[in-house]
């Protein structure tokens, strides 16, 4: 007996039903991915002389407009992330533990939001500029300088001020999770805590936080259109629905893979190295250091400044608008927005949390290296700004169009005209694919705190593969799976440039409905549906606060 | 060892590799109806990972495995049982109970729905019989250790299997209540008469629950028998020191002999000038004071192997039942003895060694590995 057992196959039945799972899971993972891969499919549609024009023309600026604002963004979410981090984990000072989670506010506001508000709050007839004009005594706007918001500067405050909590969480979590004895170490060889401790050692941690800032900026739409700083993202946009090119707003798009591929690279580097970190064993954290008088002022300030930029004022906009009495009415138009909103993050929710609990339990319980490995890859959505998987998903939907007309015609001589191509369901099959990783994520982080032989002890004693996850991983997992689908609902009531660019004529959301008030500088008229979007948003910031109070 | 027409659990020819790592080799493992068998050997021996594939839980490779006479899984061929259809209980070294569901509703998980009654009358019986009864509401996590442990065995026997596998079921217990808990677990087994087949590292807990145990070592049997085979013939050094702690000499046989510091030992059946080593237990020596000689205890063969000369005494400790005593060899190491009763020479003192070679075992040292 020699033989090497290692090439025997496995046996019958349960190797049979394995691969039954697993082809299915393989499937729907190909549903995931076709939209991405049909992004290419749609590049390599006939543009005319349109693309080598673009290329030469507004290509670069795109390329170069994106890249000056990533780098801005960066450094302002850095700035306030890292900072305000430390402070928090570090020293004891009146007010920490209620700055600590209200520093992850800003999340809330979508980037759209703070846009339109800003602009509003520092206009020449904004209360900013008045109040300037008063105390001044200047009569009109030639009587001084003011900074335009509308610029790149302003764009990159605005999104840096709301995308930093990404880089603050992952730093405090960093910072708490380093063990006492390193910054003794440190103290003891008078080195400074800060920069020879606890930054070297959050540095993975903050690199995967900022990976995923960049992600959103180089996604960005509401902001860089509102604003007209042509980006990557806002010139597929405008190729595709101003000069009416799918296939030149799809070789754009092509273009922004190698952005999107560079930061994945760099957020899947940064995890693995993470992943080092975390493995001490759990540890005291030292005790905080206590602050007062002018040093705890400071202190207060500067966690209070992120707050104030990234929430307090863009809320204060909007609640200024309510309280004035605007929007209050709650037209039909409203009415059916709240509704569509509500309706179609929900199902979005549902869709989401079926398929990544598919998808998570089969490659858990029946995958092999490789399966596990494809079903992380049908969670790649979340990297793609949605103007490109709009691309992509109507490219696929018009291709299974064409095939099902030429099926319809030919076999049964039936005209077809294709459905597909439009309608909510579109919107909702984006909006999954592009969120799906939270849901996966919230099954896998599940999964992982699962008491382990659940499934096994289920099958001894006598239950099937399918019974088994019925009656005993899905009660386990219920609250895992509640959090992953709100999560998904709020991103969908947030989202705005998919469902702009696949919605059926009519068709609004909350975010579409503020747009469109916005875009016509008619904020206030909109300014309760906006708060409601902020409202919701604050959801998943208690429950991150929860898991990183955990 | 019995055919695969036999009642109970016949594992044959089994072999398993994860990737290009070999874990079993050609491992064939019986147990009858009614008979406790140990698995025992260092982690990572593979005896877990057999446990799996008798259950299931690992697709079968290569070998056979048959329940009752009765085929469920053979390597290489189709309509191997799913886990769910083998008849088969495991208790898992975690107990794994269902979080969300309580004591009754844990262990009533397993039992077919259309014998819900004749079985309710036996789970009350059961959680009697392991005085669990006021926690047949509980969840699991109020429980303790023993608790949760007597809730898994039962859970594992309820649906009424006709095998048991049971995947170290001490380990994760206080070592206080082991005893107890060990003596309760073996008492409700053997009332049930199923055939168990059971994993663990601690070679006093084999010999405490086993009929028969399987030695593993680097994925194959090494030896099987019964406890007291094991202990009093081991088949090899590793069994020897796996029943506890050994004085180790090597030497070369002559004449059919051995010799070592502590006198000549026969070689029994092994060759002429080949390279042997003697593994002597701390119980096996008896000592006297200087102008006396050592005697044997009961149970002793007449002859006991007496040193050539007497040794140093390093330290004595009383053990309670027995003594400790540290003896010195001219070449400057020591061994640990064990003698029953109080005895505590001096240190520095010299004493008169001899040893019960029934409990010297004599092995040939593997010339390369």
């Amino acid at each position: 007996m020699v033989t090497r057992a290692a090439t025997t196959p496995g046996t019958g039945k349960v190797h049979l039903r394995l691969t039954s799972w697993g082809v299915a899971s393989l499937g729907l993972t190909l549903v995931f991915l076709a939209p991405i891969l049909s992004v290419f499919i749609a590049a390599a549609g006939d543009t005319g002389d349109l693309w080598p024009h673009l290329f030469r023309t507004v290509l670069p600026r795109y390329i170069g407009n994106t890249l000056v604002l990533m780098a801005g963004v960066a450094c302002i979410s850095l700035l306030f992330g890292v900072s305000t981090a430390w402070l928090v984990t570090r020293y004891a000072f009146p007010g920490r533990r209620v700055l600590e989670w209200m520093l992850l506010l800003p999340a809330a506001v979508p980037t759209y939001l703070i846009a339109y508000t800003y602009t509003d709050f520092l206009e020449y007839a904004g209360p900013v500029q008045q109040i300037l004009r008063d105390v001044f005594g200047w009569q009109s706007a030639r009587d001084y300088w003011f900074p335009e918001i509308r610029s790149m500067g302003g764009a990159t405050l605005v999104l840096g001020a709301v995308l930093y909590p990404y880089v603050y969480m992952m730093a405090r979590a960093a910072f708490m999770l380093t063990p006492a004895s390193l910054f003794e170490v440190g103290m003891l060889a008078k080195r400074s805590e800060f920069w020879s401790v606890g930054l070297p050692l959050a540095r993975p941690a903050i690199v995967a936080g900022l990976a995923l800032v960049m992600m959103e900026t180089v996604s960005e739409f509401g902001v860089v259109e509102y604003f007209a700083i042509e980006t990557i993202t806002l010139g597929i946009f405008n190729v595709w629905l101003g000069m009416n090119s799918l296939p030149a707003a799809a070789k754009i798009a092509s273009v922004c893979f190698l952005f999107i591929i560079a930061l994945l690279a760099m957020e899947i580097l940064a995890r693995s190295r993470r992943r080092f970190i975390n493995t001490s064993r759990k540890s005291a954290s030292l005790p905080l250091q206590k602050l007062s008088g002018g040093k705890a002022l400071l202190c207060l300030a500067a966690c209070l400044a992120p707050i104030v930029i990234g929430f307090v004022i863009p809320v204060g906009v909007l609640l200024n608008f309510v309280l004035k009495g605007y929007s209050l009415e709650f037209s039909n138009a409203q009415l059916s927005a709240a509704w569509h909103s509500i309706s179609l993050a929900a199902s979005v929710a549902l869709l989401i949390v079926a398929s990544a609990s598919f998808l998570g339990f089969v490659a858990h319980y029946q995958g092999g290296k490789w399966l596990k490995r494809i079903t992380a890859v049908a969670s790649m959505g979340y990297a793609f700004p949605g103007t490109i998987l709009a691309i992509g998903v109507i490219t696929a939907a018009g291709t299974l169009d064409d095939g099902i007309a030429a099926i319809m015609d030919g076999v049964f001589g039936i005209t077809y005209h294709g459905w597909l191509t439009s309608g909510v369901g579109l919107v909702a099959v984006a909006c999954a694919i592009r969120f799906q990783a939270i849901g996966y994520g919230a099954v896998t982080t599940g999964l992982g705190r699962l008491p382990p032989n659940m499934m096994n002890a289920s099958r001894v004693l006598g239950r099937t593969f399918a019974g088994s996850l019925i009656e005993t991983i899905l009660p386990l997992m219920r609250l895992s799976l509640i959090t992953g689908g709100l999560l998904v609902f709020v991103d969908v009531m947030k989202e705005l440039p998919m469902t702009l660019l696949l919605r059926p004529f009519n068709y609004e959301t909350l975010a579409t409905y503020v747009y469109q008030f916005a875009k016509d500088e008619l904020l206030e008229q909109a300014a309760m549906p906006a708060l409601f979007i902020v409202i919701v948003g604050i959801v998943p910031v208690v429950l991150m606060n929860a898991t990183l109070r955990r | 060892m019995r055919g695969d027409a036999s009642a109970g659990l016949s594992m044959s020819g089994i072999s398993h590799a994860f990737g290009e790592h070999r874990v079993l080799n050609d491992v064939s493992v019986d147990v009858a109806p009614g008979e406790l068998v140990c698995l025992l050997g260092p982690s990572g021996c593979g005896k877990t990972t057999l446990l799996r594939i008798a259950a299931g839980l690992e697709p079968l490779q290569q070998g056979r495995i048959a329940v009752d006479g009765i085929p469920i899984a053979e390597g290489g061929k189709p309509g191997a049982l799913p886990p769910e259809r083998r008849g088969i209980g495991l208790m898992f070294q975690d107990y794994a109970l269902f979080p969300h569901r309580n004591v009754r509703d844990n262990i009533a998980f397993g039992i077919d729905k259309s014998k819900g009654g004749r079985r309710s009358a036996w789970i009350d019986d059961a959680l009697a019989a392991m005085g669990l009864t006021r926690f047949a509401d509980a969840y699991p996590h109020t429980l303790s250790g023993g608790q949760q442990q007597r809730v898994a065995l039962i859970r594992a026997l309820a649906p009424g299997p006709n095998i048991l596998l049971l995947d170290e079921p001490f380990s994760g217990l206080d070592v206080t209540r082991r005893a107890q808990i060990r003596t309760d677990t073996l008492e409700f087994v053997k009332k049930t008469g199923v055939a168990t087949l059971m994993v663990t590292h601690d070679p006093e807990e084999a010999m405490f629950m086993a009929d028969r145990i399987f030695v593993m070592n680097e994925g194959v049997v090494v030896q099987d028998g019964s406890p007291v085979d094991l202990y009093f013939q081991p088949a090899s050094a590793f069994v020897a020191e796996l029943f506890g702690p050994v004085s180790r000499f090597t030497g070369t046989v002559r004449h059919d002999e051995i010799e070592t510091p502590l006198g000549t030992f026969s070689a029994g059946e092994l060759a002429g000038g080949s390279a042997a080593e003697v593994m002597i237990r701390p119980e096996a020596f008896r000592l006297a004071v200087e102008g006396s000689r050592p005697q044997p205890m009961p149970g002793d063969p007449e002859n006991l192997v007496i040193a050539p000369a007497p040794l140093e005494v390093v330290t004595a400790r009383p053990l309670g039942r027995s003594s400790f005593v540290q003896l010195k060899l001219n070449d400057g190491r020591t061994i640990d003895t064990r003698v029953p009763g109080t005895f505590l020479p001096g240190a520095g003192s010299k004493v008169l060694v001899g040893v019960n070679p029934r409990l010297a075992h004599v092995f040939t040292v593997p010339s390369a590995r």
